[in-house]
């Protein structure tokens, strides 16, 4: 009988071993927890026993670093979520796998708008599927406005300035900005609005055009004006939205990912709050974020990697993943965003009224160094802190724009040339 | 079998016993020694190799290539390495002389017996305790020019009309950088400072009283002195913290704004893993290594001087 036992044992410990050998594992990076991707991942499992989907987060702020050293030592995962620039940057550094057959799989341009798969091309391949977008939109307060007497949004920038000074009072400033982040969205939400940008089609450098030096110089007259709180220059986007969330200021302009934070932590405050474009200037394009999915170059589990993303991208799962994922993420497929199955989904129903204006502004999205051609150098830009360097030498330094501008063209010179 | 115990017996008497206590306390010893040259001097002769290499992680090619001294010729003609390092040396001269004068003097205080002595030293050295994040995250909050109790604090004395962005402003970010690593390092130097003091004869300071020496004098000329050797000791190492500093200043302004807190120690950082030059970023930690070595040897030299003296 004991040795029956111990027959028994040995043969089920024999066989939940094998399993386990013979279960693939794949290694999935993204900069922050998402329940959405969690829950999937559960579904996913379930239905795929022979796969183990393990999230590894990787701080967005160190996500590049930590992928050229993993590129180096050979450590890269089986599935990156990747930011806006990092396609283009990592696809030509040769560290992901072109992904230009399976976005065709999934529908290419029928499903896929031209301009998100655009900001993932490079060199005639695709190298990240369209995942989730964020645009930049302007939130206000309507209950501010009102107290201020003031009856419309602002559309334009001289609008917006003017409201801003109005809604200035006291503590409470009129417009949250914040200039330290190394994205420097700051910059890039008003430059969208204002035809200016960093590369033209030939790749040579426009940074230094008159657009960006204007769209710097509203700034700094915004922030002489006082319109702006004093602390905008330590301030982060998480810092500007708490002081938003504190009614320490009327307006601020975010990503749709807000809409999130403010539904945990300030409800309360959806009954008198608005969400409009950003005010144009000369240009009338939305500075937007997204996430693609990438693969590594070579991954010992790219089969299982891409059978991952075709289920995810059954509409079905889809769908069950946005309705878990933060609020204010959205879709980037058309069959989901002109279908009516995710606008009537429980979780977004509610908030339609915010989040549809925001995902048609993103229609003429913007993405800094990346509009005219795509380019392996604008993401470099970025991590090597040259917009919010060029915000800061004309807020803090009071440096003159033009020059500022002319400074940052130089150094984005000596980036690509190195 | 025979010959090689007559070997060994041979081979023993050979050493003599200090001779043996020596080998036994060099192999004692050892493990530490690979200790410290795994983690210390491995590192640092690979990293004043890199220095002499151009190595960038963006171009993929894993071999580094040999440019002799370009590096620091490099470091030497940009246009920031002398405002960088001349914010590096003002943090460490700063710094250090304030915490300095700041130790004595609680020191002497402290000396006095008073009720309560006890608490107030504990408070002092609290600082010390303070792990360097919370440090940075509670020091940005006081100094927050929206929620903050500093600026709360001026205004409601009327010492300020609006509220100023301490670490957001080039004319006050340094100042309030400088404040906190003050505030941090102080009970280091004081626990020092009482201890050399504690070290101050106590019959050379009644000699003093009876000769007719007011506090001051007696402080200036006799405690004063008898410290010297703990004084320079505690600036040497100060300095050497504070012009390798890092993690504080990096948490707290990240180099900012507009470079305004910028020292040698986080450029490293930003060409090596932002910029991702790791040759270049080598040359600026070598340099700072040999400056400290300077610094060490001119102490040590100073040091053996005054011992001469006495």
């Amino acid at each position: 009988m004991k040795k029956v036992a111990w027959l028994l044992i040995a043969v089920g410990t024999l066989v939940s071993f094998s399993s386990t050998l013979a279960q693939t594992e794949l290694v999935f990076w993204a900069g922050a927890e998402d329940p959405g991707m969690l829950s999937i991942f559960e579904q996913y499992e379930g239905e795929h026993p022979d796969v183990k989907l393990t999230l590894e987060i990787v701080p967005y702020n160190n996500y590049s670093q930590k992928i050229i050293a993993a590129a180096q030592t050979g450590t890269l995962p089986d599935v990156l979520l990747l930011q806006p620039k990092v396609p283009a940057t990592f696809a030509g550094l040769g560290v992901l796998a072109p992904v230009t057959d399976l976005v065709e799989e999934l529908g290419g341009e029928t499903e896929f708008y031209a301009r998100d798969l655009g900001f993932n091309t490079l060199n005639g391949d695709i190298w990240g599927v369209p995942f989730y977008v964020y645009p930049h939109v302007l939130f206000y307060r309507q209950d501010m406005f009102d107290a201020a007497g003031l009856t419309s949004v602002p559309e334009t920038w001289e609008e917006f300035s003017t409201a801003a000074a109005a809604l200035t009072e006291g503590d409470r400033y009129g417009y949250l900005a914040f200039f330290n982040d190394p994205v420097a969205h700051t910059l890039h939400q008003w430059m969208a609005t204002n035809d200016a940008d960093t590369f033209d089609a030939d790749l040579n450098i426009v940074f230094n055009s008159p657009n960006t030096v204007e769209t710097l110089d509203f700034l700094k007259s915004m922030w002489d004006a006082g319109v702006m709180p004093p602390g905008a220059t330590t301030y982060n986007m998480g810092d500007a939205r708490v002081a938003f969330a504190n009614n320490q200021g009327a307006m601020i302009i975010s990503s749709t990912s807000f809409l999130n934070v403010l539904k945990d932590q300030s409800p309360d405050l959806f009954a008198t709050l608005g969400v409009a474009p950003v005010p144009h200037n000369k240009g009338d394009a939305t500075y937007y974020a997204f996430r693609s999915i990438g693969l590594p170059k070579d991954g010992p589990n790219q089969a299982a990697a891409e059978d991952f993303i075709r289920w995810l991208y059954n509409p079905d799962n889809l769908i069950s993943y946005f309705v878990q994922a933060d609020l204010g993420y959205m879709p980037m497929t058309k069959s989901l965003v002109n279908g009516d199955a995710y606008w009537s989904a429980d979780a977004i129903a509610p908030y339609e009224p915010l989040i549809r204006p925001a995902l048609e502004a993103a229609a003429n999205g913007f993405m800094p160094g990346l509009n005219a051609v795509n380019n392996p150098f604008a993401g470099l830009f970025e991590t090597q802190d040259v917009y919010r360097g060029t915000l800061m030498d004309v807020i803090v330094n009071g440096t003159s724009p033009s020059e500022a501008a002319a400074t940052a063209a130089k150094k984005m010179q000596e980036i690509m040339d190195q | 079998m025979t010959t090689n115990k007559m070997t060994f017996k041979k081979r023993r008497s050979r050493l003599s016993s200090s001779q043996y206590e020596s080998v036994l306390g060099f192999s004692l010893f050892l493990p530490a020694l690979l200790v410290v040259t795994v983690i210390i001097v491995k590192p640092l002769v690979e990293s004043l190799w890199l220095s002499l290499h151009k190595r960038n992680l963006l171009s993929m090619n894993p071999d580094p290539t040999f440019v002799g001294l370009d590096n620091y010729v490099w470091m030497f003609q940009s246009d920031w390495f002398w405002g960088i390092l001349a914010t590096t040396l003002l943090i460490t001269v700063v710094v250090v002389n304030l915490q300095l004068w700041f130790a004595i003097g609680l020191a002497v205080l402290l000396d006095f017996d008073f009720p309560g002595q006890g608490i107030v030293r504990t408070l002092l050295i609290t600082p010390w305790a303070i792990p360097v994040v919370v440090t940075a995250f509670m020091w940005r909050w006081m100094y927050d020019p929206s929620f903050g109790p500093l600026n709360y604090w001026l205004r409601s004395a009327g010492l300020i009309d609006q509220p100023i962005a301490w670490l957001g402003l080039k004319a006050t970010a340094l100042p309030a950088v400088m404040g906190v690593l003050l505030w941090k390092g102080l009970p280091f130097m004081l626990l020092a400072m009482i201890a050399g003091l504690q070290q101050v004869p106590n019959e050379m300071r009644e000699a003093a009283r009876v000769d007719g020496a007011n506090p001051w004098q007696e402080f200036w000329h006799i405690v004063l002195p008898s410290m010297r050797q703990i004084i320079l000791l505690m600036v040497i190492l100060r300095s050497i913290f504070l012009f390798n500093h890092f993690d504080l200043i990096y948490l707290l302004t990240g180099g900012g704004p507009a470079d305004a807190t910028r020292v040698l120690s986080i450029q490293a950082v930003n060409l090596g893993f932002d910029s991702f030059r790791f040759g270049r970023a080598a040359a600026i930690t070598s340099f700072m290594f040999l400056v400290l070595v300077v610094v060490s040897v001119v102490y040590f030299r100073i040091a053996r001087m005054n011992e001469a003296k006495a």
